[in-house]
């Protein structure tokens, strides 16, 4: 979001540039390029307000995690696979109990619920009405932006799995995201693309909408930067997918890699109408098209150490750093639960649940103190790898690539 | 003989030392020169006296009459007493207000609120709703009464209805130049209207010819700020007010506060100003002042002189830390126009540090806090007159 186009966002800053280029050159200072007036990233917010007290703690002997998922429609499959996955941490952490007798559960809240503008009711009925200690929102960036608005008002953690770096772009103390951020997906693919693979002709298949621009505009500049020519830009949906066009834009340009910045019905679709004309050009998709609805899954690549050497047909983005142990339990129980491979989405979804409960063990009921908590998390280990969060709530593991199947 | 005649000197010596280091230490430090008149008094409204707990998001004033938007419904406190707190069981919207309106004309109160868009009329209230209205989303974050028009900033864009005709019109990004639909604040000019948007900067919409104009971050940059006054500080707005003295509007963003005269913008950030945290919840001008609403205090600046002076408890951080219950005594910081630092003490505070919004009540002030409802009261002349006096005697 906040950022339109890359061009939109880089003319101006260019035009400025140019301007104070021009101002040094008149100085006679035309080596160095002016140094920003304030670098307003250096250290994220701490909250300095109340809410830490006892009288803040929540009441009663359940506390709610809040789950924001959809349940219906194209991306139902997405929503049972993070609400699968939030059960089994709830269950894993329900297995020691919590002290003052508290009890965990989830409250969830469907993101895909008709109609139009009641999503909003939806939130703050888990905030203000199920009461929730915290929040998980899913890959969708509009969730995680509502919620963290709602959260920021109101006081209440939001552990979002949307790769939209703008949501922890914002100074605010109460958001933290547990995968890379579309821009460190777009530098892990543009690194295997243009650096390791030398590949120059790639297409960029991305939405109209919010998720889509961002992370075009993200890969656009990974692209940039690796000295890569622009990738050739190819507009999905919101109408169902125009498969055919996509394959002709193919062969036309002599592609070598199809990158997919899509919702996953979309992507699986075009990826399968791809394999289907006997095409085998490598394509890589971003973490939210990965996910189950995409129909592509992961063979086991939570479980393994591929790393990005293969040559590989396809290929998604998860959480960097290694916490084997964790890992490999979470695949073979999740496995056996649903007969699928976790996405990276619901591996981050089961450790999201389960950081609020250890943070409520450790702080008890109350939001400000496990918002404290959360956010002095360095190196847990979890099923989507070894989490730490930094100053601004970023997961600090970085990104690798795995394959798809 | 001799020897006692000494230890008593000593000890009176010693004495006269300690009483004249305590005077020095326990007399205020003298209020420099071309310094705004100083809020010195403050009156608690919390749970403490019966005010709901927790966050205060707005205070309205009118007449004798202050309405306030908290996490616990809407308060009505009339002539200093709290006279009712107004809940969903009453009929209000929904329980968390984060603005209130009053229509001066007919009367009516207007409350944004989580559940949709109150209007208290009557004795009654009567709810606008997403499914029961043009309102564009549930999530009001603010209410604004132009003219017959009631304008209401919401997560899905902003809103209009006519008072007159009962009609809505919808502005977002379909149709105005919305970069994102999540609208913050609202603020009423003179034949304009101002947005605080969620990743749009300010959105401005001129009345007489039905047209918007966006002010954005130039640098369009999330990560730093260019040049200091290079337009607007960032595209996510908190807050933003208009001043018809002056003709400027300003903006709080979470990253400093932008003022913009019509020509050039004037920004601040704590770095290099008197502004006590760059993290702005709210704003609002009059006369040549601006106040910040910060969540490190309330932060005062006298855009005459470039003094700014910054309100909050002076066990602020203790009450960060959950370590003091309530806020004691007040801490006052007065940074001039040449960054020099003075700091006052009062014997009331506000009630929190973390500051939420404000409104005036004539001379007075009153201040929306996260954890109470505060009202400023403006140091008499005649005590004025005692800290300089005593600054002389110094």
């Amino acid at each position: 979001m906040l950022r339109g186009t890359f061009s939109r966002r880089l003319l101006p800053l260019t035009s400025v540039l140019a301007i104070a280029g021009m101002a040094g050159l008149a100085r006679g200072q035309a080596q160095h390029s002016p140094a920003p007036y304030a670098s307003l990233a250096e250290k994220g917010a701490r909250y300095a307000g109340p809410g830490r007290e006892a009288a803040f703690d929540l009441p009663g002997p359940v506390l709610r995690i809040g789950v924001l998922a959809p349940l219906h429609g194209p991306q139902r499959a997405d929503g049972e696979a993070i609400l699968t996955a939030a059960g089994m941490a709830l269950k894993d952490e329900s297995a020691k109990p919590l002290p003052g007798g508290l009890r965990l559960a989830l409250a969830t809240a469907d993101e895909s619920v008709p109609p139009w503008g009641t999503f909003g009711d939806e939130i703050i009925h888990l905030v203000v009405e199920e009461n929730a200690i915290a929040v998980v929102t899913s890959a969708d960036a509009v969730s995680a932006h509502l919620s963290e608005q709602i959260g920021n008002k109101i006081g209440v953690p939001v552990l979002t799995l949307s790769t939209d770096p703008t949501t922890t772009e914002i100074n605010l103390p109460w958001i933290f995201r547990l995968g890379p951020s579309d821009t460190v997906a777009a530098h892990a693919i543009a690194r295997d693309i243009y650096l390791r693979r030398k590949f120059s002709r790639v297409i960029l298949v991305a939405e109209s909408d919010h998720d889509g621009r961002l992370g075009a505009a993200e890969f656009e500049k990974a692209a940039r930067q690796a000295g890569a020519p622009a990738p050739i830009p190819f507009v999905a949906g919101p109408e169902p997918p125009a498969a055919g066009a996509l394959l002709a834009l193919i062969r036309k340009t002599s592609a070598q890699a199809v990158v997919f910045w899509a919702r996953p019905q979309i992507t699986g679709q075009l990826v399968r109408a791809i394999r289907q004309a006997g095409d085998s050009i490598p394509v890589y998709l971003s973490q939210e098209s990965a996910q189950a609805s995409s129909g592509i899954e992961f063979p086991g690549s939570l479980a393994q150490e591929n790393g990005p050497k293969a040559n590989t047909a396809a290929s998604t983005v998860e959480p960097g750093g290694t916490a084997a142990a964790w890992r490999a339990s979470f695949v073979r129980r999740y496995q056996a639960a649903t007969g699928t491979f976790p996405s990276a989405v619901a591996a981050e979804a089961y450790d999201a649940v389960r950081l609020i409960a250890r943070a409520v063990r450790a702080a008890g009921p109350n939001r400000a103190r496990v918002r404290d908590q959360i956010a002095s998390v360095r190196a847990l280990e979890g099923a989507s790898g070894a989490i730490s969060f930094d100053d601004q709530g970023n997961n600090q593991a970085g990104a690798r690539l795995v394959p798809l199947r | 003989m001799r020897t006692r005649w000494m230890a008593q000197f000593w000890r009176m010596a010693a004495m006269a030392v300690l009483a004249a280091a305590v005077a020095q230490a326990q007399a205020p430090a003298p209020k420099p020169a071309h310094t705004p008149p100083l809020y010195t008094h403050w009156i608690n409204y919390t749970a403490a006296n019966g005010f709901p707990a927790g966050e205060v998001y707005c205070v309205t004033v009118d007449g004798n009459r202050v309405w306030a938007g908290t996490s616990h419904g809407l308060v009505l406190i009339e002539n200093g007493r709290i006279r009712k707190v107004f809940t969903p069981a009453d009929g209000l919207a929904g329980r968390v207000v984060m603005s209130v309106a009053v229509d001066h004309k007919t009367g009516s109160v207007w409350a944004a609120t989580f559940g949709g868009l109150s209007r208290y009329s009557g004795g009654q209230f009567t709810n606008y709703t997403n499914l029961s209205s043009g309102l564009a989303n549930d999530l009001v974050y603010a209410v604004a009464v132009q003219g017959r028009y009631v304008w209401a900033a919401t997560a899905a864009g902003v809103s209009r209805l006519n008072t007159y005709t009962g009609d809505w019109t919808i502005y977002n990004e379909l149709n105005s130049p919305f970069e994102e639909p999540w609208a913050y604040a609202i603020a009423v000019g003179e034949g304009k209207m101002y947005f605080g948007l969620w990743g749009g900067g300010v959105l401005v919409y001129d009345l007489a010819g039905h047209y918007w104009r966006p002010y954005t971050d130039p640098d369009e940059s999330m990560e730093i700020v260019l040049y200091r006054n290079q337009g607007l500080i960032h595209n996510i707005v908190s807050s933003v007010a208009y001043n018809p003295g002056t003709k400027m509007f300003w903006a709080g963003t979470y990253f400093g506060l932008s003022g913009y005269d019509g020509r050039d913008w004037h920004n601040y950030l704590t770095k290099d100003s008197g502004l006590v945290s760059n993290f702005i919840n709210g704003v609002q001008s009059r006369g040549e002042m601006v106040w910040a609403a910060t969540q490190q205090g309330l932060s005062e600046l006298d855009t005459k002189t470039n003094t700014w002076v910054t309100y909050r408890p002076a066990n602020w951080a203790a009450l960060d830390a959950a370590k003091a219950k309530e806020a004691e005594r007040g801490e006052i910081l007065i940074t001039g126009p040449h960054g020099r630092k003075t700091r006052l003490e009062t014997a009331t505070s506000l009630a929190h540090n973390y500051i939420l919004n404000v409104a005036f009540e004539g001379r007075d002030i009153w201040v929306a806090t996260a954890d109470g409802l505060s009202h400023g009261i403006l140091q008499s002349e005649r005590e004025e007159g005692n800290h300089e006096s005593a600054a002389k005697r110094r």
